[in-house]
């Protein structure tokens, strides 16, 4: 780790392949499914990444290592948990409905073709892809906020396509 | 050959990237050597507020008081552990458990609380009341800067526990300055203090963990924020 945080990227590539095995046994027992586990897997390694400067050679280096992924493994579930909380009364049940009335999956795909590429994209990825709401964030170049508004904005238009405007 | 877990392959994306994006980075300093700076920066405001607002005139004889110098002296030793607490959050498996930090803050209020409440009512007025609001101002100000100092210092860390950290900040902060303020402000009326000397360290506190909340947290892949080292990698 000494010679990571002198900017050696040798040693930084082997320390990051030693350490993801077992970070990802660590995660995997926590009950995480293994897309999550992954997710999770690359938190914890950003975070490492971010804090490398704060290791003291003269501690022990699992201890550093682990109340890292402790904490990001905790709060990316627990912020899950509240986000799955907040989500579910509404348009996934509503999706799941549309989708086990016969033709659901066809009205669903064709709900979902009406939509603007932006909002469905950010349907698809995060809810029947199921990934998470950071990771699409990123990977689609907004702020995580932003793509809660436009899942939203997605849902009411699905809503009104497949359930009607009077449900 | 087993196949890869799920998603393993953009695990592997990751650790190149952040393989490649490896640069010398400065090393934290100790804990130690960050609360000696710190130490030397509250030191300073102290001396160089203190010397402005002037000391009260009957310092000596109050110094006598042993009642009056152990709450001065067991809200210094909060303040100091406050701060001490504080830099060590900033280091990932350093950061101090919630109980800790909770009973800190409340042995902290609690021996001001009682030291304050233990003096004479004083004015009954509420206009005279009133007129202490410049020991909040004053308050405020020996705080500021320390506070600043200890948050920019968890800041450059990593810190685990935002919220506790900057509770600890305001905590270490505002203790000082409330013993600094004991020093120089000659009213020792219980709802003057109680008031303008107590009800300022609590609103500093509290505004404090909620700045850390905010900001000290903000390095976490898992929170909403942006990056704060510059290495480009999120």
């Amino acid at each position: 780790m000494e010679r990571v945080q002198a900017g050696d990227q040798t040693a930084y590539r082997t320390l990051l392949d030693e350490v993801t095995g077992e970070l990802r046994a660590f995660l995997a027992r926590q009950g995480r499914d293994h897309a999550e586990t992954e997710d999770r897997l690359q938190d914890v390694l950003l975070a490492l990444h971010r804090a490398r400067h704060t290791y003291d050679p003269a501690r022990r280096f699992d201890s550093w290592l682990y109340a890292i992924a402790r904490h990001v493994g905790v709060d990316a579930f627990r912020r899950g948990a509240v986000r799955a909380r907040r989500e579910t009364p509404t348009a996934p049940d509503e999706l799941d409905r549309a989708r086990g009335a016969g033709s659901g999956e066809i009205a669903l795909d064709a709900a979902l073709s009406t939509l603007p590429a932006a909002q469905r994209e950010a349907v698809e990825m995060v809810k029947l892809h199921g990934l998470d709401v950071a990771e699409v964030a990123a990977r689609t170049g907004v702020s995580e906020g932003a793509l809660r508004v436009r899942i939203h904005r997605a849902y009411t238009a699905l809503r009104e396509r497949l359930l009607g405007k009077d449900d | 050959m087993p196949a890869p877990p799920p998603g393993s392959r953009a695990t592997d994306e990751r650790i190149a990237h952040l393989a490649s994006a490896a640069r010398p980075v400065r090393r934290t300093w100790s804990p130690a050597v960050r609360l000696a700076v710190w130490t030397a920066c509250e030191a300073l405001v102290v001396l160089v507020l203190g010397a402005r607002f002037g000391v009260r005139p009957d310092l000596a004889a109050k110094l006598h008081e042993p009642g009056f110098v152990l709450s001065l002296l067991l809200l210094a030793g909060a303040g100091v552990a406050a701060a001490v607490l504080a830099l060590a959050a900033a280091v990932p498996d350093r950061g101090p458990a919630r109980r800790t930090v909770i009973s800190l803050i409340g042995a902290t209020m609690l021996v001001a609380s009682v030291a304050f409440a233990a003096q004479p009512p004083g004015a009954v007025s509420l206009a005279l009341w009133l007129a202490g609001w410049p020991c909040a101002a004053r308050t405020g100000a020996l705080a500021l800067l320390p506070a600043v100092v200890l948050l920019v210092a968890i800041r450059r860390g990593a810190t685990l526990v935002p919220a506790l950290a900057g509770l600890l900040a305001g905590a270490a902060a505002f203790a000082i300055a409330a013993v600094s303020m004991r020093l120089v402000c000659p009213a020792d009326e219980r709802w003057h203090l109680l008031g303008w000397h107590l009800a300022p360290v609590a609103i500093g506190i509290a505004l404090s963990g909620a700045i850390g909340a905010r900001v000290l947290g903000a390095w976490l892949p898992t929170r909403r924020g942006r990056p704060v080292s510059g290495d480009g990698v999120r």
